[in-house]
């Protein structure tokens, strides 16, 4: 057996090296020169001790550096000078550092991020300034820089549309030029209000720059800035938040969309791995786009969301009633077989059915869609086709599943009530089988 | 179908238009029946009570769902 030797260095050799060096960083524009005893003297702090210096909100300095900058450079010491690599640290100290970086223990992710921006484009542009009024002139004053940067996007995102045209534009290369040119920003108003997602982006980062916040866009990196060829969305840092804000996830489900429908937002997002920052971003961004929609409701220009007043409707209606499942499959069934589908057409109009008619309770328990595959097509140039088994019980799925009725919804959107039998022996025949290795239909 | 129930709705606004509550009730049908597609967007059952407020018989009710989430 050959015997493995350590090359690293032990743990008085470390001492013996650094007990008295001092490190020098820079955190955020702060220059500062730590004696590393001090590193070590923190590594080595009871668990109580070291939890609590971490997570209380009371202890803002360690040896009169702000607790964020002092772990961040104590972080950075370990990895900047590959003490892992060189030394045989104690484990406790290995464990500390690596639950550091999760950023769980204390959030010191944002520390010298985003100090200065790159982009240059967004100095090209004029914003008009009827577009201007539209988005700042109701701002509130007395809120932070932060929810000032979380209102003007909320605004934006209520105040532009996606352009159809460019979606359809195809090969009309004046449609997409249009949307490439800087000098076509200052024509945007809040009539001409159909916009892709390089407009947005570059508005947005014009006036995070008004506001004194760095950023950065995606399509920027050390060489070159090509705005308008591909998706556009940027980050920025605010405090503790690095955030990031695209305005088009999706064209037709982003919050281009959902902030008109005051649907919770998907573009504006924290990226702090620390699960508490996320979360005190989200409550900033309800609480912001609260105000907002109050202001609207005093302009009497709030639109409720079919959400909010069926919520209303259904506390004066004394007419709803339980539906049968039986009657929600002869619906199911009806509106399936009159529907000119095929495919994954057919498919998603029947998962969208199930989900009007069903309940979510109903979801888990009464009714399951399951797509498997069909290795023996109807279709003579197809070697395999998506279809669909749906199972259904009025009691469970699941627990009863000696009830289950069971549909088979084929390519050619036909749906029709199969036997269990039928069912194991086209699994057991390899003429249907799964499309993922967990599912599974129930009581099969 | 729409134009349909909103002509019902409004018959019923004027109706109720003494009684408080039910007038907010159909005032929200109403609001509700502008939404477009709202029928192929919200539950079954809100939608059955929504038709029965606005008197569609109990026997037609499935028929005319049918034919709103066309």
């Amino acid at each position: 057996m050959e015997n493995v030797i350590s090359t690293k260095k032990t743990v008085q050799e470390f001492l013996e090296q650094y007990q008295s060096e001092v490190y020098e960083t820079t955190i955020d524009f702060q220059n500062y020169s730590i004696p590393i005893s001090l590193f070590i003297s923190f590594f080595d702090l009871t668990n109580p001790e070291f939890n609590n210096l971490c997570s209380n909100h009371n202890i803002t300095t360690i040896n009169d550096i702000p607790k964020e900058h002092f772990i961040y450079a104590a972080c950075e010491f370990i990895k900047t000078q590959k003490i892992l690599e060189t030394f045989n640290i104690p484990q406790n100290m290995i464990i500390r550092y690596q639950e550091l970086l999760t950023q769980q223990k204390i959030d010191f992710e944002a520390l010298n991020q985003y100090l200065t921006t790159s982009d240059t484009l967004h100095k090209k542009i004029a914003i008009n300034d009827n577009l201007r009024a539209k988005i700042l002139s109701e701002i509130p004053q007395n809120i932070s820089i932060l929810e000032k940067l979380i209102y003007i996007y909320i605004k934006m995102c209520k105040l532009f549309t996606y352009d159809d045209e460019y979606i359809a534009a195809k090969n009309q290369e004046f449609i997409f030029e249009k949307h490439k040119d800087l000098n076509y920003i200052s024509k945007i108003t809040p009539e001409n209000n159909r916009i892709v997602c390089f407009e947005f982006n570059i508005i947005y980062a014009k006036l995070l720059e008004e506001l004194g916040i760095h950023f950065k866009s995606n399509y920027k990196d050390a060489d070159t800035e090509a705005y308008g060829l591909n998706h556009v969305k940027l980050k920025y840092r605010v405090k503790k938040f690095i955030i990031q804000a695209d305005s088009v996830t999706s064209i037709l489900r982003g919050d281009l969309v959902k902030s008109k429908l005051n649907e919770p937002l998907i573009g504006l997002k924290c990226i702090n791995k620390n699960l508490t920052t996320q979360q005190e971003f989200q409550n900033i961004v309800t609480k912001v786009y609260e105000r907002i929609i109050e202001q609207e409701k005093k302009q009497g220009v709030y639109q409720e969301t079919l959400p909010e007043l069926l919520k209303e409707y259904n506390e004066l209606t004394t007419n709803k009633k339980e539906i049968s499942n039986s009657e929600k499959i002869e619906i199911l069934t009806t509106k399936l077989n009159n529907a000119k589908l095929v495919g994954i057409d057919a498919i998603s109009y029947t998962v969208q059915l199930i989900e009007i008619l069903f309940q979510q309770a109903e979801l888990n328990r009464n009714i399951a869609a399951t797509l498997i595959g069909n290795y023996s097509p109807n279709h003579p140039e197809k070697n395999a086709e998506t279809e669909m088994i749906l199972t259904c019980n009025e009691t469970d799925i699941n627990t009863a599943e000696w009830q289950n009725i069971y549909y088979y919804v084929n390519s050619k959107n036909q749906i029709m009530q199969v036997s269990k039998e039928f069912l194991i022996e086209k699994f057991q025949n390899k003429e249907f089988d799964y499309l993922e290795e967990q599912d599974r239909i129930p009581g099969l | 179908m729409i134009e349909i129930l909103k002509e019902i709705n409004q018959k019923l606004l004027k109706k109720h238009k003494d009684k408080e509550e039910e007038l907010k009730k159909y005032q929200l049908i109403q609001k509700i029946l502008e939404i477009k597609d709202c029928f192929k967007t919200m539950k079954i059952e809100d939608a059955y009570a929504i038709l029965r407020d606005l008197q569609i018989p109990e026997e037609k009710l499935k028929q005319v769902y049918i034919d709103l989430i066309n």
